[in-house]
């Protein structure tokens, strides 16, 4: 079937119900009132709205963020026990102020798109503290792909490359010449920039040969005493490397621009974002083949998101129930609709659903979809729901009859229609307490 | 197997009419590479396999020539340089092999007949990255497929919510099926929260609607699955440990295997084997770790018919890089604990032929599944892999 480009949904009812799914993807979801608004400024209208990623976000900066003792931790890490102790402590502290934080500005946020795009970022180049350890850098790492994220790829790259937290997680900082660590080299082509392509479908961007010179072409970068990523000329191979096709002396900006020119490379990091922000799609998807056309011309990420949302496939029936709500989605996404702030027992809680951010489960970040949805994450939205539902029930519904319940709760929690079977059962709960989490549990609040 | 645990009569009849059939709707976009099955029963080839599979994966890139080593040839030492064991402290395997010496518990399974070893092991297209080999593991596939092979074991014979439990806190690809897959049981302690009033709506909520698109018939599914998940294996595990440890994973799969579960097949998991810089230190600890979870855990299941399948995406490069560590390399070592046939299988890959540095592949992998598939779990290998090798005689 194909729609008319930029065929602008019909009607009001039509368009709060496309403005709630662009809510809900790009934006964590948000309260019924500023649904509204955007609303009234038609699709299109929220479109640029969102997009609008220029600007500070005072409403999210408000959000403290959390002092480091990260020269404590270093003079203590390796002293005796009793020392041991005190960086455990401080590294312990860090670890819990570090995502709370983030939560809180993802909830907070007057631009969250951008914070939502700062995560994706952060899924894409997946760095943890498990082996970083040093919570400062994974703050000033999450400020990179902050302020770098909304614009073009090729610089973002460039600064990862360099980035203190990267040549921890992967290795560089121990790369040198003779025998260099492959492990960046690696991951940054078939994850952060080229794919692994399928042998049987046009083979793989890049070889092992690519792999092995471009280690060699990244050594001597490591970390300077004041913690940033620092060029040591002795460490590095200066001999002729031929990488993706590039010949000479090559060095760490050669490799990254050899990547991010490859053809690969804007098919692989569009069907990333497409898959996470619309639904799954791999690079020969013709819609990612489309997109990718226009972002190899400028990669300029934050076009990029616009020509996602504006493209009719984002807006398809399909696409509506194609994605299972992220962990970070379901969190941050209750907090924005019933303007809770989170306190201290969502990282506890974000651990269990198994994706607290700061702590991917390796370099590919987190799987998707169907790994969201197990009898243990049942549990958790269980639990989920319940610890939120219990103070906020009586006083968003209070008054609500058991058959205006369902309405009520798809207005307040951003759903566009209860199935019904969904609707008979918040409809037959004895109170609003138990409606209201059977509505947050529901597939329909789930999948969205 | 017997059944002792009772559970709530809604929920019987809940999962009874959820699961299978919600879970059809979701089975339509690669159902072209899943091998055809067939009804099992009439000619189940092994029928007095009765055994419990407990799978293990290593995710990151175990180096097999760290835990396994050749010793006595005198090219492993070279070439290992200052990451080769030293053989006066390894444990001894005969035939010029040696364990690990940070895996004494794992000698001890040896010399009582519990332990074999399947050296060379990988496949066609096994090509150094994580996450393409892990899904070749996993799927029992060379090509991108969505379903784990103890997920097509599911779609073959699974028939009840516990049928195949993994300890973690998302599901494994390995047991994702079709139309089934394994309840995921959290690490540490847990209990359904709300009361009844509340489990009641959740039946009633996740009860069969065809009018549910794919991935909102699973998520209604896993809440049907859930309740009978808690009820059954939540009182089992009320005092189990707080810490998430593989010991601990495995603490619980022990106890609900002694609570006599109708469960045939576990699966847990382990990280941090990517060992690229550092890996001596880092390494020994992970394999203690592993050695001494395994031998606590078959200690606790005595007297049960287990088998446990320890695993990895691939080996390690052969020689060492200038970090200390070991880059991601060829074919690995695998492990097998418990109920198996003790002892050296398969033909360990020369030193003197590798293959772009790496060791090559001399068994298939799939080979080790097949005599899991049909020692351990009673069922035609084909039923669940696609023109599978000759089973290797591991079990």
């Amino acid at each position: 079937m194909f729609l008319l480009r930029r065929s602008a949904p019909k009607g009001a009812a039509e368009t709060r119900a496309a403005v709630a799914h662009l809510v809900r993807r790009a934006a964590f979801g948000g309260p019924a009132e500023e649904i509204d608004e955007l609303a009234a400024l038609g699709y299109e209208g929220a479109v640029d709205r969102l997009c609008d990623l220029s600007g500070p976000d005072p409403a999210a900066d408000a959000v403290v963020a959390p002092t480091f003792n990260t020269a404590a931790y270093l003079a203590s890490r390796d002293g005796d026990e009793a020392s041991r102790r005190e960086a455990d402590r401080i590294a312990e502290e860090e670890r819990k102020a570090l995502p709370l934080w983030w939560v809180r500005r993802m909830a907070a946020a007057e631009r969250p798109l951008r914070e939502k795009l700062t995560f994706l970022w952060h899924d894409h180049f997946a760095t943890s503290l498990a082996k970083v350890n040093i919570a400062e850098l994974l703050y000033l790492q999450r400020r990179t792909l902050y302020d770098l994220g909304p614009g073009r790829f090729d610089a973002l790259v460039h600064a990862v490359a360099r980035d203190p937290a990267m040549l921890i997680w992967l290795d560089g900082r121990d790369s040198r010449v003779g025998a260099p660590n492959e492990n960046f080299a690696r991951e940054l082509f078939e994850l952060f920039t080229l794919g692994h392509g399928d042998r049987h479908h046009g083979g793989q961007p890049y070889t092992e040969s690519d792999v092995g010179e471009a280690a060699r072409a990244l050594t001597g970068w490591t970390i300077a005493r004041d913690g940033t990523g620092v060029f040591d000329p002795r460490r590095h191979d200066a001999g002729s490397k031929s990488v993706l096709g590039a010949t000479g002396a090559l060095g760490l900006d050669d490799v990254v621009a050899a990547a991010v020119d490859h053809p690969a490379c804007a098919p692989h990091v569009v069907s990333r974002l497409w898959s996470r922000l619309a639904r799954p799609a791999g690079p020969d998807d013709p819609v990612v083949v489309e997109l990718a056309a226009a972002f190899a011309a400028d990669l300029d990420t934050t076009a990029l998101l616009r020509r996602m949302f504006l493209h009719p496939e984002f807006l398809a029936t399909a696409t509506r129930t194609a994605l299972v709500k992220t962990p970070i989605d379901l969190v941050v996404g209750i907090a924005r609709a019933l303007r809770i702030t989170p306190d201290e027992r969502v990282v506890p809680l974000l651990f269990s659903l198994g994706q607290l951010p700061f702590v991917p489960p390796d370099v590919a970040g987190w799987p998707a979809n169907e790994a969201w949805l197990s009898t243990a994450s049942s549990l958790r939205h269980l639990q989920l729901a319940l610890a939120v539902s219990e103070p906020r029930a009586t006083k968003d519904l209070v008054g609500a009859t058991a058959s205006a319940r369902p309405d009520e709760l798809a207005r307040l929690l951003g759903v566009e229609r209860w199935n019904p079977t969904t609707a008979a059962t918040i409809e037959a709960a004895p109170d609003s307490l138990h409606a209201m989490v059977v509505a947050l549990v529901s597939p329909e609040h789930l999948v969205a | 197997m017997t059944h002792p645990v009772s559970r709530r009569r809604f929920i019987q009849g809940a999962t009874a009419l959820g699961t299978a059939a919600a879970l059809g709707a979701c089975t339509s976009d690669d159902s072209r590479s899943t091998p055809a099955t067939r009804p099992l029963g009439t000619d189940a080839p092994h029928p007095s396999a009765d055994g419990t599979l407990v799978l293990v994966t290593l995710y990151g890139g175990n180096d097999a020539l760290n835990m396994v080593a050749p010793v006595a040839d005198p090219r492993y030492a070279s070439l290992r340089g200052a990451l080769a064991l030293d053989p006066a402290t390894a444990h001894d395997l005969g035939e010029g092999f040696a364990l690990h010496s940070a895996m004494p518990r794992s000698k001890a399974l040896w010399d009582d007949g519990h332990l074999a070893v399947v050296h060379g092991v990988g496949f066609d297209g096994l090509d150094r990255s994580h996450f393409h080999c892990m899904d070749v593991w996993q799927t029992g596939a060379a090509d991108a497929v969505s379903t784990g092979w103890i997920g097509r074991w599911l779609d073959a014979v699974g028939n009840d919510p516990l049928d195949a439990i993994a300890v973690a806190y998302r599901p494994p690809l390995v047991t994702r099926g079709h139309r089934r897959s394994a309840a995921v049981v959290p690490p540490g302690p847990f209990e359904l929260p709300g009361d009844d009033d509340l489990h009641a709506l959740l039946a009633g909520l996740a009860a069969q609607d065809r009018k549910r698109p794919a991935l909102g018939a699973l998520a209604a599914a896993n809440t049907i699955d859930l309740l009978a998940v808690a009820s059954t294996v939540g009182p089992l595990v009320a005092s189990s440990p707080a810490a998430d440890t593989l010991a601990a994973r495995l603490e619980t799969v022990a106890t609900l295997i002694n609570a006599g579960l109708p469960t045939r097949a576990y699966a847990v998991d382990l990280g941090g084997f990517d060992t690229h810089a550092g890996q001596a230190p880092t390494h020994a600890a992970l394999l203690g770790e592993l050695d001494s979870a395994l031998g606590d855990f078959l200690e606790r299941v005595a007297g049960h018919k287990v088998t446990v399948l320890v695993y990895s995406e691939f080996g390690r490069r052969v020689e060492p890089n200038a970090s200390a560590g070991t880059d991601h390399g060829g074919a690995g070592t695998v492990l097998l604990a418990g109920a198996v046939r003790p002892g050296h299988h398969g033909d360990a890959p020369p030193l003197t032929a590798l293959a772009d540095g790496d060791l090559a592949t001399t068994v298939d992998f799939r080979s080790v599944y097949g005599a899991i598939l049909e020692g351990v779990l009673g069922v035609d290998a084909k039923d669940v892999l696609d023109s599978p090798p000759r089973p290797l005689d591991l079990v």
